[in-house]
């Protein structure tokens, strides 16, 4: 008997409206993802694979068909559950950091917990931790700005893990990085998935991301094109 | 040129085109800004035009007029002027005014001309069933010519009578004919010298004199010379001539006389209307230094394929140039609606401080329009100078950074804001120096420059407040709103030159209103306190057509014998006055009975004793000067000041300055018996009647009113009732400057949003993150209204410690030396209270669409922004 899906993808489309112009992104996606799978979304530019993340992550909403994670329906949720959902099931990881640069980078990974309203002490330890696993303890009052690409990447996702989300969703997470980091970083994503608790998603352009994946997932203008078992683990 | 039509073409309207609301808000300060200054211009120019045309009805073709202010022209000195044998034509005329009987209490201006001799150089005259070349009709005592207009809007005719109030008395007076504008008999006549304002009229000499109070005297002579004669000869002919006191003059400086009038408080409200305009100018750089911010990237690829440093700042000029010419012809024509609205509030002003003003047409001309429209492009293309050369500084290339508007608060940006605050409190030294200023030609420009000069330096410091305000705020903030408040300090800090210019509009324009609100709230207290020491009587009585408006009414003959034999009347005080003139200036020289004011503890004085001043008045027949007239002639006690009166040229003592805020153009006092003696005048304007202790009030006013019969036209005023009129008055001529600060505070309003709005574009990216990882659209609207909060919280800060400086200066300097009032200064905590509430609420209010807008952003599209 199979476990539950952690994400499942239910006959998803998004279509686009600019002007006169329709954009189908996605088309009639399908797809469910078992707990503790680290799942790569590839396939070229414009393919559909950030919009397909978007959708999952609740930063979207289909324009046809639903995505149920945790058992839970996004389609069934309003403003507030989705609010909710982003705060506490998923974390996200983008391309381009986004740290917020005003913040050190504590401030930063403090904040989905400050925004859920955990208590000081605990907020304090737990940014504590999370920067010691992403090997980040001694930056941890500097400005995004003072710091490499990788180690802004690697806060990033402290700050995707501070409150604890089921999923991890990642938009070409190495694609700004350099070959080092992105192996360092690639390691960190496997590695949060090995336990099992926690379900990993990347789009990503890299061979390196897709060859360490369970799973490799191909789109292709807006379509799921193949779906198969990382060959090399 | 072709360039920068293209770029302008291609880069410039494409961003104002694409950020249609920030436009469209610029636009709308500019156009406030505009509209108010031409506003006022406009009303004011009006008003000076009235009073020129309505010289001009009868005397339009006379080179000189013979006039003896304040007392009249004795009419037996008319043959002695026609006598000059330059003289063709010599025309009598008195003018004064009449109100209408119904409760609409409509000012008439009325001109009593000799019909033989005069007609209206400006109008025709239409008499339906009388003949129009002889004038003969107009000769019955009772006949009056309105304007048409007049009588159509009250549905009058030829015929129908007209109940008037003529001093003290009813009267009933027969329509005969309809005035007309001369040069176009068509309804909306003539250019601006045959407009007639609706609420003039005329009457035969012989029938006026009588109405008007002037039996045997007359207010001017217009004479007409023979060809070829030299005008200055015959002036100084006849100035020898004539008695003392008498003044010949061209018909232009009397209007010229009425401009001294009304100097100081036009000035005034020029200054205020400023105001307005200043706003818009931080308005324009606000959007601008936001648009130049907002496309850096854009600016540097342009400066990599070979655009010039000169061509961007041409473009980024052009952009100011473009929000000013649009600015500026939206505002000429709100300016044109504004100034229609408000030209009957400042006619009644003026009516009520200064001379009956009868004008109820906007005159207009190109000249103020075009003026309006060049006055909004250049202050806009000054306000586009500092961004334009910002834009120009973009390096080529410049890199596709994260968040690319932060580059302002970086090291050099927060040395930067320092500078400035110390060139700002560096200046104040030069504001204390200019406040010390003598005025200039009794304007206070000194008190002026120093006004600007403070509102300059508000600027300077700025900056600095922001950094300050958003620094000490963050944990503050933080530990009230949670992360996301704290991320709205961090935000503030960091716009930190948009954020500073709206928070300068915002304070300048809080400033404003909190320095003319202490200002004002000062002067009333002050007056409050002056009517209750000097208006002691329990009532006054006054000529209806006075409280209409009548500045010369008077009370019946023999009045103040019969008040004073009435049961519980203890002692009557009447008060007789006439405007007359000082070295030229025009002022009010009154008389009332002094012995009894001092005894009564009425008259507040400034310098000299009462007891004192009450021997010297009486053994020396000196006169007692007001502070405005002490302080605009520089005479004090010891003084002697010399009027050319009817009985002759007298000089009278200074012995004593008193406080009285009655006028501004100076009041000069004498004991009743010196008063009647020097000036021939027996004529009372009014009565302070005081009771027997434990009198009945409402019997002697009963008892007052039955005094003076069926046909007269007496108010009897309560010293409560009394009291409240004055200060009516006073609200009343104080809301046109509210007015112009509450809308300096609208277009600050604008600044706001659209400090906002672009706060938030510039922050789409952030805002996108913080709603991926978790924060509601509430959260968003609360961080968006936090930020709003600190705008609001500096601008209240810097806007009452800049309002206050500015209301000494208003106060202590440019009161002082335009009107010549000492106001005893006080600080309303409610005043500062409800500014600090204003700006917090302005400002949260402003928040709200900004709120609305960046919550309602779609965060898949926000997080792929950079």
């Amino acid at each position: 008997m199979p476990l539950e899906p952690a994400v499942s993808v239910r006959d998803v489309s998004k279509v686009y409206l600019t002007g006169d112009l329709r954009v189908e992104a996605v088309r009639g996606v399908s797809l469910d993802v078992a707990p503790g799978t680290f799942l790569a979304l590839v396939g070229p530019s414009g393919c559909g694979k950030s919009t397909l993340l978007n959708l999952i992550g609740a930063l979207d909403r289909p324009s046809r068909g639903d995505v149920v994670v945790g058992g839970v329906s996004l389609g069934a949720l309003d403003d507030d559950g989705l609010t909710r959902y982003r705060r506490q099931t998923v974390g996200f990881v983008f391309q381009f950091f986004n740290l917020l640069p005003s913040l050190t980078v504590a401030e930063n990974v403090a904040l989905p917990m400050q925004i859920d309203g955990r208590p000081a002490a605990a907020v304090r330890e737990r940014v504590a931790r999370l920067l010691e696993e992403v090997g980040l303890a001694h930056r941890a009052g500097h400005r995004p700005a003072q710091l490499s690409g990788g180690e802004q990447q690697r806060v990033a996702v402290a700050r995707a893990l501070a409150n604890d989300p089921p999923l991890l969703l990642g938009d070409e997470p190495t694609g700004n990085l350099d070959t080092r980091a992105s192996a360092a970083l690639t390691a960190l994503f496997a590695g949060l998935a090995r336990d099992g608790r926690r379900t990993v998603i990347l789009a990503t352009h890299s061979p390196e991301v897709a060859a360490a994946a369970d799973r490799v997932v191909r789109m292709r203008d807006g379509e799921v094109v193949e779906d198969a078992a990382a060959v090399a683990r | 040129m072709t360039g920068l039509s293209a770029l302008v073409r291609r880069v410039t309207w494409p961003s104002v085109a694409a950020h249609k609301g920030r436009s469209l808000l610029t636009l709308a300060g500019i156009a406030i800004g505009v509209g108010v200054f031409l506003a006022v211009r406009l009303a004011n120019v009006s008003i000076t035009e009235a009073f020129a045309t309505s010289l001009d009805l009868f005397a339009g073709s006379a080179q000189l007029t013979v006039s003896r202010p304040g007392f009249g022209l004795d009419e037996t000195l008319l043959p002695l002027i026609e006598a000059d044998p330059a003289v063709a034509r010599a025309e009598p005329q008195v003018v004064g005014t009449l109100v209408t009987a119904d409760p609409a209490r409509e000012i008439l201006l009325v001109y009593g001309i000799d019909v033989l001799r005069s007609r209206p150089t400006t109008a025709s005259i239409d008499a339906a069933g009388g003949d129009g070349e002889d004038q003969g009709f107009l000769g019955e005592d009772d006949a009056l010519l309105v304007t048409r207009r007049f009588a159509q809007g009250r549905g009058l005719r030829v015929g129908d009578r007209l109940e008037v109030l003529a001093g003290s008395r009813r009267a009933s007076l027969r329509i005969r004919g309809l005035l007309v504008p001369a040069e176009a008999e068509g309804e909306r006549g003539g250019s601006a010298s045959g407009f007639l304002e609706r609420t003039v009229a005329v009457m035969d000499l012989a029938a006026a004199q009588p109405l008007l109070d002037r039996v045997g005297r007359l207010d001017a002579v217009a004479l007409t010379l023979r060809e070829g004669a030299d005008a200055d000869a015959v002036r100084a002919r006849l100035t020898a001539a004539l008695p003392d006191g008498v003044v010949v003059d061209r018909p232009i400086e009397r209007s010229g006389q009425v401009d001294q009038m009304l100097d100081a408080f036009r000035l005034n409200l020029t200054i205020l209307s400023l105001i307005a305009l200043l706003v818009g100018v931080l308005l324009v750089y606000n959007t601008l230094t936001f648009s130049v911010v907002q496309r850096r990237r854009e600016i540097g690829i342009l400066r990599a394929i070979g655009v010039s440093r000169r061509g961007v700042e041409a473009a980024f000029l052009a952009e100011g140039v473009a929000y000013g010419a649009a600015g500026g012809l939206l505002g000429v024509l709100l300016g044109l609606a504004l100034a229609k609205g408000t030209l009957g509030a400042m006619a009644r002003t003026v009516s009520v401080l200064y001379l009956h003003a009868p004008v109820e047409r906007l005159r207009v001309d190109a000249g103020d329009l075009l003026l309006g429209l060049a006055v909004g492009v250049l202050v806009s293309a000054a306000a586009a100078f500092a961004p334009a050369r910002a834009a120009a500084g973009v390096p080529p290339r410049e890199p596709i950074a994260l968040g690319a508007a932060r580059s302002d608060t970086g090291r050099a940006g927060r040395r930067r804001a320092r500078r400035l605050a110390l060139a700002g409190l560096a200046i104040l030294t030069f504001a204390g120096l200019l406040a010390a200023l003598p005025p200039w030609h009794g304007r206070p420009l000194g008190g002026y420059g120093a006004a600007f000069v403070v509102l300059v330096a508000a600027l300077l410091v700025a900056p600095v407040l922001v950094l300050a305000v958003g620094r000490a705020a963050r944990p503050l903030v933080g530990r009230l709103g949670g992360p996301a408040a704290r991320l709205a300090a961090d935000h503030f800090v960091q716009g930190l030159r948009r954020n500073a210019a709206t928070v300068a509009a915002l304070s300048v324009s809080l400033a404003m209103l909190v320095s003319v609100w202490i200002m004002v709230s000062a002067f009333r207290a002050t007056v409050e306190a002056w009517i209750a020491q000097s208006v002691r009587a329990d009532l006054v009585v006054t000529p209806a057509a006075r409280l209409g408006g009548s500045r010369e009414a008077s009370l019946p003959a023999g009045v103040v014998e019969r008040i004073r034999a009435l049961p519980g009347v203890a002692e009557v005080d009447a008060f007789r006055g006439a405007d007359v003139r000082y070295e030229g200036s025009p002022i009010v020289l009154g008389s009332g009975d002094l012995a009894l004011q001092l005894r009564r503890g009425r008259l507040p004085f400034m310098a000299g004793t009462p007891a004192d001043v009450l021997d010297e008045v009486v053994a020396r027949r000196g006169a007692l000067v007001s502070e405005s007239f002490a302080r605009r002639f520089d005479r004090w006690v010891g003084s002697t000041i010399t009027l050319d009166l009817p009985a002759g040229r007298r000089s009278y003592p200074v012995v004593g300055v008193f406080y009285d805020y009655t006028t501004d153009r100076g009041l000069v006092v004498l004991d009743a018996a010196t008063y009647v003696a020097d000036t021939g005048r027996r004529d009372v304007q009014s009565a302070a009647v005081y009771l027997e202790p434990g009198a009945d009030l409402e019997g002697a006013r009963r008892s007052l009113e039955s005094l003076f019969g069926p046909d007269a036209a007496v108010a009897v005023v309560s010293n409560r009732e009394l009291r409240a009129r004055v200060l009516d008055i006073f609200d009343q001529t104080f809301a046109i400057t509210f007015a112009l600060e509450l809308i300096a505070v609208v277009v600050s309003a604008i600044a706001v949003v659209n400090t906002l709005v672009a706060s938030t574009i510039e922050r789409q990216a952030e805002l996108g993150i913080l709603r991926a990882i978790g924060l509601g659209r509430a959260d968003i609207g609360r961080l968006v209204r936090a930020e709003a909060g600190l705008i609001a919280g500096a601008a209240s800060l810097l806007g009452v410690v800049v309002g206050i400086a500015l209301s000494l200066i208003l106060v202590f300097v440019i009161n002082r030396q335009a009107f010549g009032w000492t106001i005893q200064y006080h600080l309303p905590p409610e005043a500062l209270a409800t500014a600090a509430a204003l700006a917090v609420g302005t400002a949260l209010v402003a928040a709200t669409w900004p709120a609305r807008r960046a919550a309602a952003q779609p965060i898949a599209q926000a997080v792929r922004y950079e």
